[in-house]
């Protein structure tokens, strides 16, 4: 818009035009430094309860204030900076400012208290406050009626249907219950609901916390449930927490929390003003009722006030447990229970730890309750348990506590285990019993006498004159610092020689597990190997090769007794089985014919099968020896001429002639 | 074959039993307990310890004898080394808890995720064993697979191999999961000092308090790195070591 201006025109007549307004404002402000300051002082209020803050503002009048000093602080009292305002002002052509700085007091102990008279420089000038005084009521007592707007004022006791506070208002309330009064001890679930009126924002400073010291707030909720609420047709802003509270001392007293926010509210200063006109003019549409609530809803400021809510209450009759028919194994807990059972084994040795472990269900106070005790008593020495709780509702009112111990059986024998478990129910007004299920268990072993099981523990606690006779070192003296129960010594001290070193790092063991490395891999090969071995085809061919070398010694004996048919039977038998393995058919269907088809013609395979067979349908009488030589070489021949390579195989298995032999 | 087995049985045996008597300073150091004396009974303890080796009840009555000197590092020290050889020991549990409450000790050390919970049944070396087993039987079978079995054998056998095979992914996975436990050392001196370097005039970034768990990530020099910064091995020992005196 600057460069716009600058940029018309008329930017020649708008320099001189603008240094005059300069030169107007430098007029103004001189006017105003010379016009007499003044300076006040003012408290929010003029009582305040025990620590609780007030707002002391101090405003100057008309002059500039490098620093303003902190105002002096009176014994008891403490003051803090809190916020600072400037407004300027022009009325009837002459400005006027103002500035105006807070601070925030209070005290923690009733009384009357002032604060001085202190001086503040204003422009070269030096000016006095007047002093101020407040009083301070105890914390419990009523306050005074706040101001309308006040940002420190306390709740009133409003109706519940209509929370009157300007800022808002916090709320405690319990379920519906027969009873109007509790226990001590007793849990009591409540709900804790803040409400902030329209057009505000509350921001937490704190969680809800109670407000004195007859009960504890347990439980209580992480993160609040926002909400909306409409009452008497405004519509609220909640904040909702479930808590639980617990009843430390009986008597009559109020059940109050309070809650530290910081409330976002319209300015309050600038509501009193009218809204500035539509910049559009007075007749534009937006100078309009509409878009005076949308101006006033959306353009405002809004300024935090710090407020402490408290909730309103009755007092509240809180009554003691009673002592009548209070059970010696009373566990605290105050509510409606149930116990779990648990286990045992059905024999142990004296003095052996068992680990037990049992859940207690129900309603109340799980706080207070402490470990059910195994019975019968005298029997068993328990130790510090391990406690886990899970709650089954937002308030932790209701849930499941398991506690977890180590117990050590002292005396031996058969015996009948339980746990018992004792709680004050609040319903009925009285102490209730409840046993976990009998375990049946046999102890064996020598009792564990209590004296010597407990020695230690005796010898770590302080001591008396009596225990003299001990001799302690300073370092035993020293000892007497652990309390606490121990699970006894071991004193059967057996079996040592383990060793902490991690099994994979003892060569033992890694020798071991190569070893079943070794093994599996073994495993593997052989199986791979004997797998080969006893595969149908290598199975068949070492038949082959068998009936083969049966034929063959059997042409050899006839060839060394002379029996030419004997022969050439045996020769002709060893080339079917050889041609048979080679193409993969029945050796006795290879006739001349079929080997023909796969031969070349003057294969010695089909010159021996030619005689042989010549000789089976027309015998032509013996040979000599030194023939039927020739005719076992022309055989060999064949025989090779039938080994080839698997090259050659797949050719003959394609009928393809395979070597051939001179005749 | 059978009377091969019954002599290397014997042997075990009577090595066995070798050991199993109980060392007279572990006597020694009952009775010095018993009676208050624990100066006594922790000199006794790891003179044992020095000449029978370590085991779960020595360890532990060492761990106690400790925790009465008010020592508490090297009682959780003692007691973690015990629930080492003995994992489940109720009594050795609940003096830990109890050391380590008394000496606000806190394990910064892995953390196990939910999910990890069942690779805590046991302890690392129970996985060892569990993992050699199962190794060893998958060798039985497959070595009987290769030599003897064939046809239907083969099969029945096979379901052994599968389950064997399980039973070793299962536990090299937990094995892996667990080896952060090899590295757990037990802060033993008060206000141990955790130094930038691994150098003794190294400015001090942090203190442990005796008895705190802290994972080992190196060393070097006589320190061992942790998380934050380098301690002193005069100021923690790890639980699983060669030797289990301190």
């Amino acid at each position: 818009m600057v460069n716009h201006f600058l940029n018309s025109a008329n930017r020649r007549r708008a320099i001189p035009l603008s240094c005059s307004y300069l030169a107007a404002l430098v007029f103004a402000f001189s006017i105003c430094a010379v016009q007499a300051a003044d300076v006040s002082v003012s408290l929010q209020s003029n009582t305040v309860p025990a620590n609780r803050e007030l707002e002391l503002s101090v405003t100057i009048q008309g002059g500039s204030v490098k620093s303003l000093p902190m105002p002096p602080v009176p014994d008891g009292v403490n003051i803090r900076p809190y916020r600072r305002s400037q407004n300027f002002q022009f009325i009837n052509g002459q400005m006027s400012q103002s500035i105006t700085q807070s601070f925030l007091v209070n005290a923690s102990q009733p009384g009357d208290y002032t604060i001085p008279s202190f001086e503040i420089q204003v422009g070269g000038e030096t000016l006095k406050t007047d002093p101020v005084s407040f009083k301070v009521t105890p914390a419990n007592s009523p306050t005074p009626p706040p101001a309308p707007g006040n940002p420190r004022q306390q709740p009133s006791a409003a109706s519940p249907d209509a929370p009157a506070q300007p800022l808002g208002q916090l709320r405690l309330d319990f379920p519906k219950r027969e009873r109007d009064y509790l226990y001590v001890g007793e849990m009591a679930p409540i709900r804790i609901k803040a409400y902030f009126p329209p057009d505000t924002r509350g921001n937490l400073k704190s969680d809800p916390r109670p407000e004195g010291q007859g009960f504890t707030l347990h439980n209580l909720s992480e993160k609040p449930e926002t909400g909306y609420e409409e009452i008497g047709g405004q519509t609220y802003q909640t904040l909702t927490w479930f808590a639980g509270v617990s009843m430390a001392k009986a008597g009559e007293y109020p059940i109050n929390v309070s809650l530290d926010v910081t409330v976002m509210v319209p300015d309050e200063s600038s509501s009193g003003r009218s809204r500035p006109r539509s910049p559009f003019g007075r007749r534009s549409i937006f100078n309009d009722p509409f878009f005076d609530d949308f101006f006033n809803n959306t353009m405002r400021t809004l300024v935090p006030r710090e407020v402490t809510l408290t909730s309103p209450g009755d007092p509240l009759e809180v009554r003691s447990l009673p002592q009548e028919g209070r059970p010696a194994n009373f566990s605290g807990a105050v509510g409606d229970f149930s116990l779990g059972s648990f286990r045992l084994p059905a024999e142990a040795a004296a003095g052996e730890p068992q680990q037990v472990r049992v859940t207690i269900e129900g309603k109340g106070n799980f706080e207070r309750m402490s470990s059910p005790v195994l019975e019968p008593a005298g029997a068993w020495k328990s130790y510090t348990p391990k406690v886990e709780f899970k709650a089954e509702d937002a308030a932790s009112f209701s849930g499941h506590k398991t506690f977890e111990f180590s117990a050590v059986p002292r005396k031996s024998g058969e015996q009948k285990v339980k746990l018992a478990f004792s709680y004050f129910n609040p319903e009925t007004g009285t102490y209730e019993s409840i046993d976990s299920p009998q375990i049946a268990m046999n102890v064996t072993g020598n009792d564990v006498a209590p004296e010597r099981e407990t020695v230690a523990a005796n010898a770590a606690a302080p001591r008396s004159g009596s225990d003299d006779a001990i001799e302690d070192s300073p370092k035993d003296k020293a000892a007497s610092t652990p309390q606490n129960d121990l699970a006894p010594l071991r004193l059967n001290v057996a079996a040592a020689g383990a060793s902490l070193k991690p099994l994979i790092h003892r060569p033992d063991f890694l020798a071991g597990l190569g070893i079943a490395l070794t093994g599996i891999a073994a495993g593997f090969v052989v199986g791979a190997v004997r797998r080969g071995r006893d595969a149908p085809d290598r199975v068949a061919a070492r038949r082959s090769k068998q009936r083969e070398r049966d034929a063959l010694a059997s042409a050899e004996k006839a060839l060394r007794e002379g029996d030419t048919q004997a022969f050439f039977d045996s020769a002709r038998r060893a080339l079917q089985i050889r041609s048979g393995a080679l193409w993969n058919l029945p050796a006795d269907a290879l006739t001349q014919g079929e080997l023909r088809k796969r031969l070349p013609p003057d294969s010695p395979v089909l010159t021996i099968f030619s005689q042989a067979d010549a000789l089976a349908y027309a015998p032509e009488g013996s040979k000599s020896a030194a023939e039927l030589e020739r005719w076992n070489q022309l055989l060999h021949q064949g025989l090779e001429s039938l080994t080839e390579s698997p090259t050659a195989s797949r050719r003959a298995k394609s009928s393809q002639p395979v070597g051939s032999a001179a005749p | 074959m059978k009377s091969g087995f019954l002599v290397i049985l014997t042997a075990a045996l009577f090595a066995l039993s070798a050991t199993a008597h109980a060392a007279p300073e572990a006597e020694e150091g009952n009775s010095a307990y018993l009676s208050g004396k624990f100066e006594e009974a922790a000199q006794a303890y790891e003179k044992a310890l020095e000449t029978k080796g370590a085991s779960a009840s020595l360890l532990y009555n060492l761990g106690n004898t400790y925790y009465r000197m008010g020592e508490f590092g090297p009682a959780i020290l003692a007691y973690e080394r015990a629930l080492a050889l003995d994992p489940r020991a109720a009594d050795i549990q609940t003096n830990l808890r109890q050391a380590r409450e008394a000496a606000a000790a806190f394990d910064e050390s892995h953390q196990p995720a939910p999910w990890e919970a069942p690779v805590h049944w046991l302890s690392f070396n129970e996985w060892a064993v569990v993992c050699a087993v199962a190794l060893g039987l998958l060798a039985a079978v497959s070595l009987a697979q290769g030599l003897f079995l064939s046809g239907k054998k083969i099969a029945a056998v096979r379901w052994a191999a599968v389950i064997s095979a399980v039973v070793l992914f299962i536990s090299i996975t937990a094995l892996v999961l667990r080896l952060s436990d090899l590295n757990r050392a037990i802060v033993l001196t008060p206000d141990a000092r955790v130094r930038l370097s691994p150098f003794e005039t190294a400015d001090t970034v942090a203190t442990l308090k005796a008895g705190w768990a802290v994972q080992v990530e190196g060393e070097h020099d006589g320190f061992y790195r942790i998380r934050n910064g380098w301690i002193s091995r005069n100021d923690a020992a790890l639980v699983h070591e060669p030797s289990a005196a301190r």
